[in-house]
């Protein structure tokens, strides 16, 4: 069984309307220098298999079919 | 013989007043009935005739309350043509406009489009293909994410590639572009709120098969729903459908509802025959709903030659 975490993420110059929001509300509980904040998605994937290299060309897959929509986002994926 | 007295006629009148009125109360009911049935035909006789003759039918106004003729037996050409025109709806769990589509879609071909449902991996020989609004799948993931993936999707882009239209309204737009049959994307309303009204919007390009009944820069009503409806593209694909005139639809008179970029409403793929759009043409067919802005773009896709303007 291999764990995998994906991250997806905003690409840089995508307005973040909830992030903007999310900041705004961290400003307003009194936490100072909040420069910015980008709001994502985690995915933990388990996946029966023990084949590393097999299940990371998987992973990247699903998320160039499903899991980000690479207009607007980046993805990261992380092998336990 | 009995002695005629004076209570006995009281009586005989008493139970001949009751009597009377009694027949009087039935007759009134009938009378009730009769004008019941007289508009539920007079309702009919409008459905069919804006059924069978789209070109013709104006809702009733103020001016024109006379009840329609019965015999409608000659159809212009005109009309024998749209009835060749033929639709699909596309409908998946979780859309909620579908109706509405159906409706609008069988009043302005006069033909009831076929439905097709989301694991159907044909779609028949039809015209047009309506992907209407919605949350299909909850909105899970991403608007429209999962339903782009679903196995009709892949029947509609074929139908794409053969040269048939297609529109995506709201949640349809939102799942051509995960589909990657449009361009860009459509992200959370920039003020985070869903918004429910009317907005208007300009016709950029009326040279296309969606816009041919609207006149260029023409400004029309549009209702919108949505909350996820905030266009947007990086600025080489944004250079180009602009450059293109794919641009079809803008949101104008600072109506833009959504931070949409350029204040893009609805646009075309390259090819011209895949339309998406935020706003609701079909819930603005009619004079039932305020207004018929709409119409023309079902018109102009169905190659319904424009109506006469409606009389004011």
């Amino acid at each position: 069984m291999i764990k995998a975490r994906v991250t997806v993420t905003l690409k840089n110059g995508v307005l973040d309307p909830q992030g903007k929001a999310i900041e705004h509300a961290l400003d307003g509980l009194g936490f100072a220098g909040v420069g910015s904040v980008r709001q994502g998605k985690v995915f933990d994937i388990e996946i029966d298999s023990a084949d590393r290299a097999r299940t990371e060309a998987d992973l990247k897959a699903m998320c160039d079919r499903l899991l980000a929509n690479t207009v607007i986002e980046n993805y990261t994926v992380a092998i336990d | 013989m009995a002695e005629i007295s004076s209570d006995l006629i009281y009586e005989i009148l008493k139970s001949v007043q009751t009597r009377l009125s009694n027949v009087e109360s039935v007759a009134i009911e009938h009378s009730h009935g009769l004008n019941a049935i007289r508009g539920h035909l007079a309702s009919m006789q409008a459905e069919q005739q804006c059924v069978f003759d789209p070109h013709t039918h104006r809702p009733a106004t103020r001016s024109n309350r006379t009840p329609p003729r019965i015999a409608r037996t000659r159809r212009t050409s005109k009309t024998i043509r749209s009835h060749h025109m033929k639709s699909a709806v596309v409908v998946l769990p979780g859309l909620n406009r579908d109706r509405d589509m159906i409706a609008a879609l069988t009043k302005i071909s006069g033909k009831a489009p076929v439905t097709v449902w989301q694991t159907d991996t044909e779609i028949p020989d039809v015209d047009l293909v309506v992907i209407p609004g919605g949350f299909s799948y909850g909105d899970y993931l991403r608007c429209g994410a999962i339903a782009a993936r679903m196995p009709v999707m892949r029947a509609v882009a074929e139908k794409a590639e053969k040269g048939v239209q297609v529109i995506g309204v709201c949640n349809g737009f939102q799942i051509l572009v995960e589909a990657g049959m449009l361009p860009g994307a459509l992200m959370r309303n920039d003020h985070l709120k869903f918004v429910c009204r009317e907005v208007k919007l300009r016709v950029e390009n009326a040279n296309t098969s969606f816009t041919s009944n609207y006149a260029p820069g023409q400004i029309i009503r549009a209702p919108v729903a949505h909350h996820d409806g905030n266009y947007f593209a990086d600025p080489d694909t944004l250079a180009r459908i602009e450059g293109e005139g794919r641009v079809l639809f803008r949101y104008a008179e600072n109506t833009n509802p959504n931070g949409s970029i350029n204040d893009i409403a609805g646009i075309v793929n390259d090819r011209g025959n895949v339309l998406g759009l935020m706003p609701h043409p079909e819930n603005l067919i009619e004079a039932a709903h305020g207004g018929s802005d709409g119409r023309p773009l079902f018109e102009s896709a169905l190659g319904i030659v424009a109506r006469q303007p409606e009389p004011a």
